[in-house]
């Protein structure tokens, strides 16, 4: 590979540039994309896989920078190496003094993971890395089994990949602000040590989920946020309940601007629901969290908001604050956003792979990092995972949630790492 | 694989106890795993540093108790209580810098003069961080990283920008002399000298690294 055709470094993306000043041992702005096959890993053929996925990615073979003004990208010439997982899951992968890759590939018995910092590229590009990786181990590993050689469904050049499609779509914003909102309620449980993470993953059939939110006449999405928010609901004491749950939804933007990116390109809406006067069923919230993706998700206010952030890092004040400045406008700007989410919940969606390979597949899931709890969902053929991943102790909140599925004649498999209980 | 009763969710893995509401569970386990076990983190502060810390605490009150109990003595404890403060800075850095020691002789160089330059003014200003200890330390730092750069055989974008850093404070001599704030300026000479030949060198022999590095450390 001729690595000199391209430039050496970037700059990072508007989204980008939040995470590194609010990375911490706590919040290490790390996610992982999972994915269990029915075969143990053979860690030899999965370096393999990872060298040609690479070489496919190659702007994922860079180490980040501190400059002057803000943070960059460098191509760097550390070779990815597959490891045995041994640590904690999503612990940081950016360390000032040490130069490090921005992404790791771990397997374990019969799942492989690979764990993404998120100033490197979002879900949906993470997500085309992966089945790329996934693609090339199959491939190698039951090569005499294909009779031709399957071709996965992402076709984008190496400059594709590393386009910022934020500088793409921007236009200078037409003035409309974006709504204030107010505090939210948010988990008041006592935390894990740093570091730690608490994941509870529950498969189930997408079939005899979506027979039951067609149902009621809504998507899936819209179910598990509605019951995602029922569930926090069980948590709240009385003199809480006057403040509103608000759950973070990414939204990909690709969805509604051509974009190959393999960077970063997504933006967040916020459905709130309020308890104090809002009816507690779930046909009432469902409905109204309908109304309110029918309303956050149009294309002219994606785009506005979008331009809204984008504006800040196009405001000459702002570029010229030196890089320690702009660190401590943006950790307290998320501390005060922090106190305005409860939770979050993205929708990865269907995983799509080349219908030769499935049958060697068994399912995908994803969570990260967060000093909120976050859900997750995957769906791979019929097996349909919700993946949560928590800073607290408790997990309340997930047994709710899985509690109401199964109440609805749902089956749920839960699948948990170990946490130390504090007994 | 193993079942819970109360919330009728099947659990994969190995538990006592199911995940969700810590009831009992029914049922054998699955087959594998699918998390590892985690061993417990090691300490992540180092036996030595506690003891330093520990014998940091007993200098302090043994000098505290002898400066007090003797009577007519001036308060030298100060001088003891400053001079840890600077070992503690120094070694802090140090040890929090030790993956990147190019970048650590930068923080070293930084932290080091401005320490000598309280410490002077703080025991009447005699001039001797001015005029010796800071040109000596940056003509040292200086010579550090190339050495450092030479011998760990680093590429121009992991020293470069530190290097430039250092040459700049190795000019901060020199202004000193204009602003006549020396009294001797032989060492002084020699340190901008020393920062000027580097610079040059770097120039002829890096322009065209030095440039990129330059564009992107200040990319705005």
């Amino acid at each position: 590979m001729n690595n000199k055709v391209l430039p050496r470094w970037s700059r990072l993306d508007n989204a980008a540039k939040i995470f590194p000043s609010n990375s911490s041992m706590r919040d290490s702005k790390v996610f992982r994309f999972v994915c269990e096959l029915k075969d143990f890993i053979n860690p030899v053929i999965l370096q393999t896989a990872l060298d040609r996925a690479v070489e496919q990615f190659p702007f994922f073979q860079s180490v980040m920078k501190r400059g002057a003004f803000w943070y960059y990208l460098e191509e760097s010439d550390i070779k990815p190496v597959v490891q045995k997982e041994y640590e904690l899951p999503c612990i940081p992968l950016y360390d000032t003094n040490k130069e490090s890759l921005l992404f790791r590939v771990l397997y374990y018995n019969k799942r492989v993971s690979v764990e993404i910092y998120h100033t490197l590229t979002d879900g949906t590009g993470a997500l085309q890395f992966f089945r790329t990786l996934i693609y090339y181990y199959l491939l190698e590993r039951h090569c005499e089994e294909f009779a031709s050689v399957p071709s996965l469904d992402y076709d984008a050049s190496w400059f594709q990949k590393r386009d910022d499609s934020f500088q793409k779509y921007y236009e200078k914003p037409n003035g409309t602000k974006i709504s204030k909102r107010k505090k939210a309620y948010c988990l008041n449980k006592e935390h894990l040590p740093d570091r730690h993470l608490s994941i509870i993953e529950g498969k189930m059939s997408l079939k005899s989920l979506l027979e039951c939110s067609r149902s009621m006449g809504i998507t899936i999405t819209e179910l598990l946020t509605s019951l995602f928010i029922m569930a926090i609901h069980q948590e709240m004491n009385l003199r809480e309940q006057k403040e509103p749950i608000v759950i973070t939804i990414p939204v990909n933007l690709r969805n509604y601007f051509p974009s190959e990116s393999a960077r970063n390109f997504f933006t967040v809406i916020n459905a709130g629901y309020n308890f104090s006067y809002q009816e507690d069923s779930l046909e009432v919230v469902a409905s109204y969290i309908r109304q309110v993706f029918k309303e956050e998700l149009k294309e002219e206010k994606l785009k506005e908001q979008m331009n809204v952030w984008s504006a800040l890092e196009h405001n000459i004040l702002i570029r010229l604050l030196p890089l320690f400045v702009k660190d401590a406008i943006l950790r307290t700007a998320a501390f005060i956003m922090r106190r305005k989410t409860t939770a979050s919940f993205s929708n990865v969606g269907r995983v799509s792979m080349p219908k030769e390979m499935e049958k060697y597949i068994n399912l995908f899931t994803a969570y990260t990092s967060p000093d909120i709890l976050q859900a997750c969902s995957c769906s791979f053929g019929d097996n349909y995972v919700i993946s949560f991943a928590s800073p607290f102790y408790s997990r309340d909140v997930e047994r709710t949630f899985f509690r109401f599925l199964t109440q609805m004649g749902i089956e749920v498999e839960i699948a948990a790492n170990k946490i130390e209980t504090g007994k | 694989m193993y079942y819970c009763e109360k919330c009728k969710v099947k659990v994969a893995g190995n538990f006592e106890h199911c995940p969700l509401c810590s009831g009992c569970l029914t049922g054998d386990v699955s087959k594998e795993e699918l998390f590892p076990d985690i061993p417990p983190e090691k300490p992540r502060r180092l036996l030595l540093f506690k003891i330093l810390i520990l014998c940091s605490a007993i200098a302090v009150s043994v000098c505290f108790a002898v400066n007090a109990s003797i009577a007519g003595q001036s308060w030298w404890l100060n001088y003891v209580l400053a001079g840890l403060a600077s070992f503690w800075l120094v070694f802090g850095i140090a040890a929090k810098k030790r993956e990147n020691p190019v970048k650590a002789v930068l923080w070293l160089s930084i932290m080091a003069s401005l320490l000598v330059l309280l410490w002077d003014a703080a025991t009447g200003f005699h001039h001797w961080s001015v005029d010796f200890v800071l040109p000596v330390l940056y003509v040292c730092a200086i010579a550090a990283t190339i050495i450092l750069a030479l011998f760990l055989c680093l590429k121009p974008q992991d020293y470069i920008f530190y290097l430039v850093l250092n040459i700049c404070f190795g000019m901060m001599p020199l202004i000193l002399y204009l602003f006549n704030v020396l009294n001797v300026v032989c060492p002084s000479a020699i340190c901008a000298a020393v920062s000027i030949i580097t610079m040059s060198a770097l120039i002829i022999f890096k322009g065209n690294a030095l440039k990129e590095e330059l564009d992107r450390r200040l990319h705005i």
